[in-house]
């Protein structure tokens, strides 16, 4: 059920496709909520995270590494029969899909407040869901070209945030050191953990992997740049607000981070450039999430191709973006439901997939043929 | 027709209403005669069928347009035999012949026949290009011939000199050889020219008249042959028109294929330069060439070539321009898929990096495929100044794409959405500037990009006579009236002539008109949505660019996808580190010079690598070898 002209993707745009599409989140309104959990301990949650994701991820690596040429969704078919694969499809299309609503949503209404004060909703995400839908029709080749061309100026403009305004940071405020205590920080880590994700977009992007022995590269390699940067976004945050008053010091972190930057008059509110490389960002990850939204229904329901399916997708992604009913709401969705049972679903569809896989004792990838020839 | 009678008929009925105009009528129908849809003669006879008077009944035209020669023929007196007035397609039974179609490829052994038959192909007589001399060769015993040539594409000096001088003067001089086929005498003891080729089909005989060759016939032989007399005028190699260098040869192509190919050849002087020669167009019928080295270029890149050329089915190419059109990967994109050049020594350079060149007969531009929207960036001149200058000249190349592209919806989206932006003496600066104008800012900016466009635009159409009259107009509309007239802010007038000196600094005239019609979409989008329709407008864009290909080879290669590098994208290594040849156009050959190529210089630590090799192998001083 190969896709047709999908291309392949060599292993440096895989990483940056997977980093930005994991690091992009801190852009909303994470750094607070790990600040909320973890107090001045805050970022240390991600380095939690990333170590729990890394040990799922060598856990679940050695499966994936046996079917090189199929999607978790065409593995579950394989071992449980067509039924489970349709499932799996259609629960991991239902999680990008959820996923692409929750950040679609928070973006235009940073958007509203950060640039566009009088433009309706409505107008800004229509934009939006052109660019997504534009880059997820150009397969995920373009898609990964392109976020390899701008991870540079994401990582350096992140960068170039954070070092701007280290002056009006002060260490103290990161004491005390261990912040809400040791526990709570191991538990939110992983109870609130996000990182994740990394194991099913994985599962999906392997065939579409030019090189498949850099697999472990790819995965560690993005998991380790995501997580240094959050950690680091969220600890200057800390510095520069701290603790009490970083929880309410409005709802965008780093565009606050950004505004303060003052290096005489011609260095300040610096934010509106910032905002380039959000917007880049932030189309790379909802792209991605939703090109993968569209194969993993397609090759759940055996389709050939996905493209026919993103026209009707766009639709239900702008749908549904409306059914939010507010900003907090989708904040409170990402916290609570993503946040607390994303990650659950995550591990768990590919531990069960594991455990069918080893029940029908299919080994191999010897009668896997290559999906994508070309 | 006076005034007074123009009045006059104003107020009158008469005969000048009932007159009607000239127009074309309907399409008159078809021939129907046998192969006369054949492809090379078609459009053509389909105009004459037009300008001839419709009568529905095509059957008649084809006897029409041959019965103007039934008097010539009988002007010419009794030498050529068959006088009657024949049908285009189908000659009578004549002398024992069977019957005989004008596009059949045989050639008869009758001279008079295979004339008659070149005349109907021709359209001779309202045709007059073609030259028919006829002559006896004084052999024993004495055969005639026919010469046939077009006029003006042949040269005369050769075919009096070198064909007709021996053929018809010199036969006598000698006289062995009897035992031997006429056509095999002709060919090798009378006929000096250089390349003389003996034809079979007649339809290969037709293209080398056309082409400018020579054709002979002789009485008797079911054979032909061409001489190579192509003498038609075209330009001297001259100095570039597009892309002047400051230093670097001066020389650019010309309208003449042949002195092309010679022109790069002059510059690889090695036997693995191919020039492979194809036909394009049924009308216009031109060379195309396309030129590569064997054993370095990827046999799969050429094959490709050759499949789009061949694949092209029209009547009228005779420039790179049309042709590439033809052959490109993404007719409907912006940015172009390949490099054009008038300058040799860019072919050559492109064709040692395994790049493929395509030139057309009457064009002085060659195509290079495939390219990387860098060379898109990159002028002739990087390669012949040292590294430091190349490397800045290209980083301006590169500031200039961006100000083209980004710098008007940039200023439209600072002052509509973002003023928080600037600091507040530039913003007040600004509104300042900006307080008496009474239009937006967009219109200001449209009203001026316009201007800009039509100046440039004129100043290309303009006769050079009245050239300088447009500088001032220009100068005067951009820069002082509207300003003074309050309709736009003089720091407008900045930004606009700023994105006119970055179009004008990217060298490939494509790609400049690429940037200037995607930055009217910037404008839009930036007035609409301020930054963030910029950002999405930037990042589509980017996707885009990410999605194409030039023959196969991503168009942002060697950086996205990433490739190691070949030290010559924006910024220029220095050449001798310039060790590989670039990675994506999979060349047969990776490696261009050793890795050691300045074995003399102490400075570097290649001489102490070379000092050692000479201390282990006394005699042998000699760098790395060339692999």
């Amino acid at each position: 059920m190969a896709t047709l002209r999908d291309g392949q993707i060599g292993y440096r745009e895989a990483m940056a496709l997977l980093a930005t599409t994991l690091t992009m989140h801190v852009f909303l309104t994470l750094p607070q909520h790990y600040i909320i959990e973890g107090k001045t301990a805050g970022w240390m949650l991600p380095m939690v995270d990333f170590l729990f994701t890394l040990g799922v991820l060598f856990l679940w690596l050695p499966l994936v590494k046996a079917n090189p040429h199929k999607t978790i969704v065409e593995v579950a078919e394989e071992s449980g029969g067509p039924i489970t694969g349709t499932l799996v499809g259609v629960l991991i299309f239902i999680y990008f899909v959820f996923l692409t609503v929750i950040i679609m949503r928070q973006f235009t209404e940073t958007v509203i407040v950060a640039l566009l004060p009088t433009t309706p909703i409505s107008v800004i995400s229509i934009l939006f869901l052109v660019a997504m839908i534009y880059s997820a029709y150009q397969g995920i080749e373009s898609l990964s070209r392109g976020a390899w061309l701008l991870m540079p100026f994401i990582i350096i403009g992140l960068l170039g945030v954070l070092a701007l305004i280290l002056p009006r940071a002060n260490p103290v405020t990161i004491f005390p050191f261990w912040g809400s205590g040791i526990p709570e920080i191991l538990k939110f880590g992983v109870i609130k953990s996000f990182l994740p994700m990394q194991i099913i977009l994985i599962s999906m992007l392997i065939p579409y992997l030019r090189d498949k022995t850099r697999l472990t590269t790819v995965a560690v390699g993005s998991l380790t740049i995501s997580a240094v940067l959050i950690a680091l976004t969220v600890l200057v945050y800390i510095m520069v607000f701290p603790v009490p008053s970083s929880i309410n010091s409005g709802p965008y972190p780093l565009e606050n981070l950004a505004r303060l930057i003052y290096y005489g008059r011609f260095i300040q509110r610096v934010e509106s450039i910032f905002i380039f490389i959000w917007i880049f960002g932030m189309l790379v990850k909802a792209s991605a999430l939703f090109y993968l939204a569209a194969i993993s229904l397609a090759r759940g329901l055996k389709l050939p191709e996905y493209r026919p399916l993103l026209f009707p997708l766009v639709i239900l992604v702008y749908g549904l973006n409306f059914m939010i009913p507010n900003f907090p709401t989708a904040v409170w969705l990402d916290k609570n439901i993503y946040r607390s049972f994303g990650w659950i679903l995550a591990i768990t569809i590919p531990a069960l997939v594991w455990l069918l896989y080893k029940l029908k004792g299919k080994g191999g990838d010897s009668h896997g043929q290559p999906q994508n020839s070309n | 027709m006076s005034l007074w009678s123009k009045i006059k008929s104003l107020f009158t009925i008469d005969d000048y209403y009932m007159k009607e105009t000239f127009s074309l009528g309907d399409r008159p129908a078809k021939g129907t005669g046998g192969k006369q849809d054949k492809e090379n003669s078609q459009p053509a006879k389909e105009e004459n069928q037009a300008d001839s008077q419709p009568k529905g009944e095509g059957q008649d035209n084809p006897k029409k347009q041959l019965q103007p020669a039934e008097p010539q023929a009988k002007q010419q007196g009794g030498f050529v035999k068959p006088k009657k007035p024949l049908k285009v397609n189908q000659l009578p039974e004549q002398d024992g012949q069977p019957v005989v179609d004008i596009h059949s490829p045989e050639i008869y052994t009758d001279l008079g026949l295979n004339l008659t038959k070149l005349k109907a192909r021709f359209h001779i007589p309202p045709n007059t290009d073609i030259i028919i001399r006829e002559f006896t060769i004084p052999l024993n015993p004495p055969i005639k011939g026919a010469l046939v040539f077009m006029e003006g594409l042949a040269s005369r000096d050769t075919i009096n000199s070198h064909v007709l001088l021996p053929l018809m003067l010199l036969t006598n001089l000698d006289e062995q050889g009897r035992n031997l086929n006429t056509i095999t005498i002709v060919m090798e003891r009378l006929l000096p020219g250089n390349q003389v080729e003996e034809k079979d089909a007649f339809d290969d005989l037709v293209q080398g008249i056309m082409a400018g060759t020579t054709m002979i016939l002789l009485d008797g032989y079911n054979k032909g042959m061409l001489v190579e007399t192509k003498g038609w005028e075209h330009r001297t190699v001259g100095r570039p028109n597009v892309e002047n260098v400051v230093r670097g040869p001066q020389e650019a192509f010309v309208e003449h294929i042949r002195v092309n190919t010679a022109l790069v050849r002059k510059r690889l002087r090695c036997d693995t330069l191919v020039t492979e020669m194809f036909k394009v167009g049924r009308l216009s019928n031109v060379d195309c060439a396309v030129l590569y080295l064997e054993g370095l270029t990827n046999p799969k890149l050429i094959e490709e070539i050759r499949r789009r050329i061949k694949a092209i089915d029209t009547d009228y190419i005779t420039d790179t321009g049309t042709l590439e059109q033809f052959i490109e990967d993404n007719p409907a994109s912006l940015i172009p898929g390949q490099l054009y050049t008038e300058r040799p020594d860019r072919v050559a350079a492109h064709l040692t990096e395994g790049h493929v060149a395509i030139m057309v007969d009457g064009d002085p531009f060659v195509l290079i495929v495939p390219i990387t929207l860098w060379s898109l960036l990159h002028a002739a001149e990087d390669a012949y100044i040292r590294w430091p200058y190349a490397s800045l000249l290209r980083m301006v190349r590169t500031l200039a794409v961006f100000m083209t592209l980004l710098l008007p919806s940039f200023y439209i989206s600072i002052v509509n959405y973002h003023p928080e932006m600037i600091p507040t003496d530039l913003l007040l600066a600004v509104a300042a500037s900006r307080e008496t104008i009474p239009f937006p800012a967009v219109w200001e900016i449209i009203f001026m990009e316009i201007s800009f466009e039509l100046i440039r635009e004129a100043s290309v159409r303009i006769p050079s006579l009245i050239g300088p009259t447009l500088g001032i107009v220009g100068a005067i509309i951009l820069g002082q009236a509207a300003v003074q007239a309050n309709i736009i802010s003089p720091l407008l007038v900045i930004i606009v002539a700023l994105t006119g000196l970055g179009s004008f600094a990217i060298p490939n005239y494509s790609m400049s008109l690429a940037m200037r019609t995607l930055r009217f979409v910037f404008l839009f989008l930036s007035s609409a949505f301020g930054f963030y329709g910029l950002a999405i407008g930037v990042f589509v864009t980017i996707i885009h660019i990410c999605s194409q290909k030039s023959f196969g080879v991503p168009i942002l290669s060697p950086v996205s996808p990433f490739r190691p590098p070949s030290g010559d994208i924006i910024l220029r290594r220095p050449v001798w580190q310039q060790e590989q040849r670039p990675m994506f156009m999979r060349s047969l050959l990776l490696r261009r010079q050793p890795k050691i190529t300045r074995p003399w210089d102490p400075a570097s630590d290649q001489y102490k690598q070379n000092q050692d090799n000479q201390n282990q192998e006394p005699n042998g001083g000699k760098p790395n070898g060339n692999p």
